[in-house]
């Protein structure tokens, strides 16, 4: 095993301070070797500070054995490739850490490393690269198996195709001592708690190490006798020779005894049936309510043992784990006993083995009638036993994996499983799976076709919540649990399945259709296809699909044909959203007086006798007395100083199935809507008022030379205001509500979707008229915007006022002016002197140039305000907002 | 570069490399080890010597 001999430069540096020797002849090189393990050793010995006698007692033993370790055999494995090993360690490290962190600090590393090799190191590196990888493949190994690790994607824990044959112990120190220090030694504690099993595949300890003198004096056990004790371990029962050690949690042979090792060896291997039986057993019973009633129940008798546990058992099951977690134990329990029926099987063997050789022509004549003749032994027992262990391997691995798990978790768990590989697995698991998930699909099916949920555990992936109102029944009743849906169902069927147990309530319930849902759940539960259960998986899919669809058809029918669903959008749209013209109209023209007034002296019910005088007034009054009846004033929450337009808003009511559709939350939308177009009709409104009253009655202030500029520039800015008052509306009638509308209407044309997605075609609907009505407050921007158009309305509003004001002082001027005319027609008769300048005269004027001034300040602050809107617009993400830019602004720039 | 930095380098590679791998093993056992090896030990059989030396000195 030695190499050639390397460079002393080398040697010398990487021994730190060893004796710079040129190794020529063979001794020195052993013994510098011995030395390097020395100091190795002496390294690893150095006293521990917390216990500081704990010296250095047997470094020689150990160097020694050390020695012996580097001169053994152990051959290297067959990759002595630099690029592979460097491959394999990229890979694990990139298996470990997802980020690629390591790997690539390690690539880096190898890149360094690749650069400083000379001739000396180079032969020697990737040794020590495979050194790292063994010793960090042996860490790996104490985490987890690599089984385990294959399986890690599923969650699968692995379960061992063939029986292990265990390494043998270690030559140092002895059998037992590397049993009881392989866990505590782990060096990375996370790891040390977890369930502590049998090591290295060893379920019987067995002192094989005697000194020849002493075997004669100990007990040498027949194989009969040996498998009988076997049988008993089998069921849990100690043996004669071999029992079981609770605190180490495994068989121990009896120290009086001697077997041969090949036996022993053979007994190893049995035991592992016994020790998982007993694992299982345990643990299923402890599921029970009265596990101690139930293991009275089991007969303590040898051989006849055979399970009536199952059925006692299985009727007693604790409640609280759930139905779900009953059926794995009935499950489990059904597997038990043909573990049971084997172990019978077996002593039947057994027995015959035992008899004499006479009645061995009994024996059913077959094939291997002489094999059977010879009965029992150890090798075919091991054998016979092979498929069985197998079983209770993957029992006991599902048993383990189960615990904390419940309901949907638990089937989702064992229907991991059905992905396991071997065929015989998938079986075994199919067959569980059939039993553990009655209960599920019991429930199931009662949710699907009737709608009712019989959880009584909480096992369900639906939960409901009794509190909830039936109001908002659809949407908060009940949930969905991601976490309870078996795997086997899958995300996209759950979901029609919740779905159409809602829908079922929502008719039952919100529609008063019982008759409806009772007469379809009789036809399906005699319908061939109404069998629900574990298997196939399509034909599941198939008919929930069916059902799913014919059930959301059926509601979407009641609420466009019955509860007239489109009646109502179209009444929404018409009143909240103005679409009804004539009525806005006639409801400005007569609101106008109540409105101006403060809030807080406002009566709802005085708008109200409006409001029904305005329908009466307009075509409005054809419309559907059901939808007139549900229209309704409100007056939204009075601040100080709010006049009347600020808390006007028209309602609409909906009652229990339509207002699934319009939830609390659209019919503030529709109100913040309403608000807003109110405001924009309102400047509308009277900006034509005051137009009007200009080309009506500015003729008769023409000869007012001072007066005539303010009315020349009023005119200017009024024509401005009503074009940007009529482009906005513009847009937001047709390119933002009726646009929106013609997606909607669309949509609702086909009828087709469950009424999740319809209410989400609403809300989409309604947010679509929100945000790019200028209305969303989702980008900072656009909040700007909102209040940036409600600050322009005001400006035009106060520049109304500000106008009608100059119109009076005007119509005071030319009443005086014409006083004074005809005053002065009669006082040329008079006396002259009195046609002096009136003093009044003086004031008017000033309070004219004042108005006027203000007037202008306003003009300019409402130029300035457009244009920052207009910069807004400019800048705006929504592309169709850019058009409005340019028809917003008057001179078209 | 002369050998000894050179190798001190190359050391301090390894040494960073078995840290990423968490093998906790520390400078000095390492260069031991390098030693070892370049004196032709069969590194499988010195990571059982090092497994073993934990698992007798458990710290």
């Amino acid at each position: 095993m030695l190499g050639p001999p390397s460079q002393p430069s080398a040697k010398h540096q990487m021994d730190q301070g060893q004796p710079a020797k040129t190794e020529t002849n063979k001794s020195d090189k052993s013994a510098a070797i011995h030395n390097a393990v020395a100091r190795l050793v002496s390294i690893f010995a150095r006293p521990n500070p917390a216990e500081p006698n704990k010296t250095r007692e047997n470094t020689e033993e150990v160097t020694a054995f050390c020695m012996r370790i580097l001169s053994s055999r152990i051959a290297p494995t067959a990759a002595t490739d630099s690029n592979h090993v460097v491959d394999t360690i990229k890979k694990r490290l990139t298996r470990r850490d997802k980020s690629l962190k390591d790997a690539l600090a390690f690539t880096s590393l190898c890149f360094t490393i690749d650069n400083s090799v000379t001739t000396f190191l180079s032969r020697s590196l990737f040794f020590i690269g495979e050194l790292i990888l063994s010793m960090q493949a042996d860490l790996l190994d104490r985490r987890e198996n690599p089984l385990d690790d294959a399986f890690a994607v599923n969650g699968l824990k692995s379960v061992r195709a063939m029986p292990e044959f265990p390494k043998l112990p270690q030559v140092f120190p002895d059998a037992s001592v590397s049993l009881d220090d392989t866990e505590t030694a782990d060096p990375i504690p996370k790891y040390s708690n977890k369930p502590r099993g049998p090591c290295n595949g060893y379920y019987l300890i067995a002192n094989t190490k005697y000194p020849s003198t002493d075997v004669d004096k100990m007990m040498h056990p027949s194989e009969s006798e040996l498998l009988r004790d076997i049988m008993y371990i089998f069921q849990d029962i100690d043996g004669q020779y071999i029992k079981f050690n609770p605190a180490l949690d495994i068989f121990v042979l009896s120290d009086k005894v001697w077997v041969p090792p090949t036996t022993c060896e053979n007994l190893r291997l049995l035991s592992e049936v016994g020790w998982l039986y007993r694992k299982v057993k345990s643990v299923v019973s402890s599921w029970s309510a009265n596990s101690s009633a139930s293991a009275e129940a089991e007969p303590r008798g040898r051989f006849n043992a055979f399970a009536p546990s199952a059925a006692v058992a299985a009727s007693t099951h604790t409640m609280e784990e759930g139905l779900i977690r009953q059926g794995f134990c009935a499950g489990i329990q059904k597997e038990l006993v043909k573990h049971f029926e084997l172990i019978a099987q077996l002593e039947n063997q057994f027995t015959k083995s035992m008899e004499p050789v006479g009645s061995e022509q009994n024996v059913p004549s077959s094939p291997s009638t002489e094999f059977s003749a010879k009965g029992l032994s150890l090798k075919r027992l091991l054998v016979w036993i092979h498929e069985p262990l197998q079983k209770l391997r993957l029992i006991q691995v599902l048993v383990d994996s189960s615990a904390g798990l419940r309901g949907g978790a638990l089937l989702s768990m064992v229907h991991g499983y059905m992905n396991h590989g071997d065929p015989f697995v998938q079986e075994l698991v199919e067959g569980l799976l059939k039993q553990i998930s009655a209960p599920f699909f019991q429930m199931l099916k009662r949710w699907i076709y009737e709608g009712e949920l019989n959880d009584p555990f909480q096992e369900f992936f639906v939960v409901e919540d009794a509190n909830v109102e039936e109001e908002a029944m659809w949407r908060s009743r009940y949930t969905l649990k991601n976490e309870m849906i078996p795997s086997f169902l899958g995300r996209s069927v759950a979901k029609k399945c919740y779905l159409i147990g809602k829908s079922l309530n929502f008719i039952r319930f919100c529609c008063a259709e019982e008759a409806f849902v009772i007469q379809r759940s009789q036809e399906l539960a005699t319908s061939p296809s109404g069998l629900l259960e574990y298997g196939d998986m399509a034909a599941l899919e198939k008919s929930v699909t069916s059902a799913y669809t014919s059930i959301s058809a059926h509601i979407l029918s009641l609420l466009f044909g019955k509860y007239k669903l489109m009646t109502h959008l179209q009444a929404l749209k018409k009143y909240l959203l103005l679409g009804q013209g004539d009525l806005v109209q006639n409801l400005m023209d007569k609101l106008g007086a109540d409105l101006s007034k403060p809030a807080n002296s406002i009566m709802r019910h005085n708008l109200a006798g409006i409001l029904e005088s305005s329908i009466r007034a307009s075509n409005a009054q054809h419309d559907d007395p059901d939808v007139l009846r549900r229209l309704d004033v409100r007056l939204l929450e009075v601040s100080p100083g709010d006049s009347g337009w600020d808390v006007f808003t028209l309602d609409y009511r909906t009652d229990n199935p339509i207002s699934t559709v319009f939830p609390m939350q659209s019919m503030h939308q529709y109100m913040k809507l309403f608000t807003f177009l109110w405001r924009l009709k309102r400047v509308e409104h009277s900006l034509s008022v005051s137009w009007r009253k200009g080309m009506t009655e500015y003729t008769s202030f023409r000869n007012m030379a001072d007066m005539r500029h303010y009315f020349h520039t009023s005119s200017i800015v009024l024509s401005e205001m009503i074009h940007f008052t009529y482009q906005l509306q513009y847009y937001i009638l047709f390119e933002v509500l009726e646009c929106s509308w013609t997606e909607l209407n669309s949509y609702l044309m086909k009828r087709t979707g469950d009424l999740d997605q319809l209410i989400g075609a609403h809300n989409k609907y309604l947010n679509n008229i929100t945000s790019r009505g200028l209305l969303a407050a989702t980008a900072s921007n656009n909040q700007n915007l909102f209040s940036m158009l409600i600050g322009l309305f005001d400006v035009i509003l106060k520049f109304q006022t500000s106008l009608s004001n100059l119109v009076e002082l005007a119509e005071e001027r030319l009443m005086e002016s014409k006083q004074r005319t005809s005053r002065d027609y009669e006082n040329q008769f008079l006396d002259p002197r009195l046609n002096a300048k009136e003093p009044t005269n003086e004031t008017l004027k000033d309070r004219i140039s004042a108005e006027g001034a203000n007037m202008d300040e306003i003009a300019k602050t409402y130029r300035a305000d457009l244009q920052v809107i207009l910069e807004a617009l400019t800048s705006h993400a929504d592309i169709n907002l850019h058009g409005l830019r340019v028809r917003l602004d008057y001179n078209a720039k | 570069m002369d050998p000894a930095a050179q190798a001190r380098a190359t050391l301090d590679a390894l040494h960073q490399v078995s840290q990423l791998l968490q093998t906790g093993l520390d400078r000095e056992t390492l260069a031991l080890c390098v030693s070892l090896t370049e004196m032709g030990a069969n590194p499988e059989a010195l990571a059982q010597v090092l497994k073993e030396l934990r698992r007798i000195y458990p710290s």
